[in-house]
C-alpha cells in the first residue's frame, strides 16, 4: 500500500487540483473571519484573495509538520489588520449624535430601564442577531475597528492601539464613545425584547 | 423647569466634596472597566454609582451592549464560499505563477 499524498504535499509539488481543494476546504472559514474583521464582504475577500496567493508563492516556505490552517489565518489576520490601519489612520468619524446626554447640571439623559433583558433573552428573539451586527457594520470603520479587536477578539487595549499603529490615549477615546455609540444604536433592540 | 425632590436631592449630592456628577462619571467608565482607576477615584466612582440610578442602568446597558455584540458575533454561522472568489482566487494564482516564470 502506497502513502497517498498529503494536501500540503501536493501543494508543493503543484498539483493543480491541490490549491483549488484548499480554497474550498479553508476559504469560507477564512471568509468569515475576514467578514467579522473588517466588516465589510468585498475588502473580506481582498483579504482573502491575497491569503491564498501569498500561501501559492510561500508554500515552499512552509514547515509540513505545523497546521496550515493556522499559517493562512496569521496570513489573513495580517492582510486584514494592514487594511485596518489605512482605513483607520484615514477615518475622521464623528459620532456625537450618538453619544449620551447631559443636562446643564451634568445629570444624565437617558430612558430608564424597567429591567435589562440578558444576551440570552435579547438574542433569541427572530432577527435580533442580524440587528446586532447590523449596528456593529455601522459603525464607521476606524471605530468598528477598534472594538472588534477590543471588545469581540478580546485584545487588551493596549495591544489594539499597537495592532492599528494608534496611540494609547486616541484608542481609548474612541473605543468608549464606539461602545456608547453602539449602546444607543441598540436601545431599541433591548426595548423592544423588554416591552414584549 | 420643575424638578422633582429626587431631582433637586441628586443636583445637591453632586456638589459636595469627593462628588461627582453624571458628565464626569462617563469619563471615568473606561477607565474603570479596564481597572485602571486609581483607589480615590475608584471611591468616588463607585459612590456616584450607588447613588444614581440613570448611571447605573447606563453602566449595566454599556456592558450588556458589549457582552450581545461579542455573543452575536461569535454565533455567526459560516457562509458559503462565493464561486466568483473561488474563479478569482484561482486567476489571480495563475497570473502570480506566469508572472513568476
Amino acid at each position: 500500500m502506497t502513502n497517498q499524498p498529503t494536501l500540503v504535499e501536493r501543494l508543493v509539488s503543484h498539483d493543480p487540483r491541490a490549491f483549488e481543494e484548499l480554497i474550498r476546504l479553508y476559504g469560507a472559514r477564512l471568509l468569515l473571519k475576514a467578514e467579522q474583521m473588517l466588516g465589510c464582504r468585498d475588502e473580506a475577500k481582498d483579504c482573502v484573495q491575497e491569503c491564498y496567493i501569498q500561501v501559492h508563492k510561500n508554500i515552499n516556505n512552509f514547515r509540513q509538520e505545523a497546521e496550515i490552517y493556522s499559517w493562512m489565518y496569521r496570513i489573513l489576520v495580517n492582510a486584514c489588520l494592514k487594511k485596518m490601519r489605512s482605513r483607520t489612520a484615514a477615518s475622521m468619524e464623528s459620532l456625537d449624535e450618538l453619544q449620551p446626554t447631559f443636562d446643564e447640571d451634568g445629570c444624565r439623559i437617558e430612558p430608564l430601564w424597567q429591567s435589562l433583558p440578558t444576551t440570552e433573552e435579547i438574542l433569541e428573539q427572530n432577527g435580533t442577531r442580524e440587528q446586532v451586527l447590523s449596528a456593529i457594520q455601522s459603525l464607521p470603520h476606524g471605530s468598528r475597528d477598534i472594538l472588534y479587536l477590543r471588545d469581540i477578539e478580546g485584545h487588551s487595549t493596549a495591544e489594539v492601539a499597537e495592532m492599528l499603529s494608534l496611540s494609547l490615549s486616541a484608542t481609548k477615546v474612541r473605543l468608549h464613545r464606539a461602545r456608547a455609540a453602539l449602546k444607543k444604536i441598540l436601545e431599541p433592540v433591548f426595548i423592544e425584547r423588554r416591552v414584549s | 423647569m420643575v424638578l422633582s425632590n429626587k431631582q433637586q436631592i441628586k443636583r445637591w449630592l453632586h456638589k459636595l466634596p469627593l462628588m461627582i456628577d453624571c458628565e464626569e462619571f462617563e469619563g471615568f467608565i473606561l477607565q474603570y472597566l479596564e481597572d485602571e482607576l486609581p483607589p480615590l477615584k475608584r471611591f468616588v466612582f463607585e459612590t456616584h454609582m450607588k447613588m444614581c440610578r440613570d448611571c447605573r442602568d447606563y453602566l449595566a446597558a454599556y456592558q450588556r451592549t458589549i457582552e450581545t455584540a461579542r455573543t452575536a458575533v461569535d454565533q455567526q454561522e459560516l457562509p458559503e464560499i462565493p464561486e466568483d472568489l473561488v474563479t478569482a482566487i484561482l486567476e489571480a494564482q495563475k497570473a502570480s505563477g506566469e508572472k513568476d516564470l
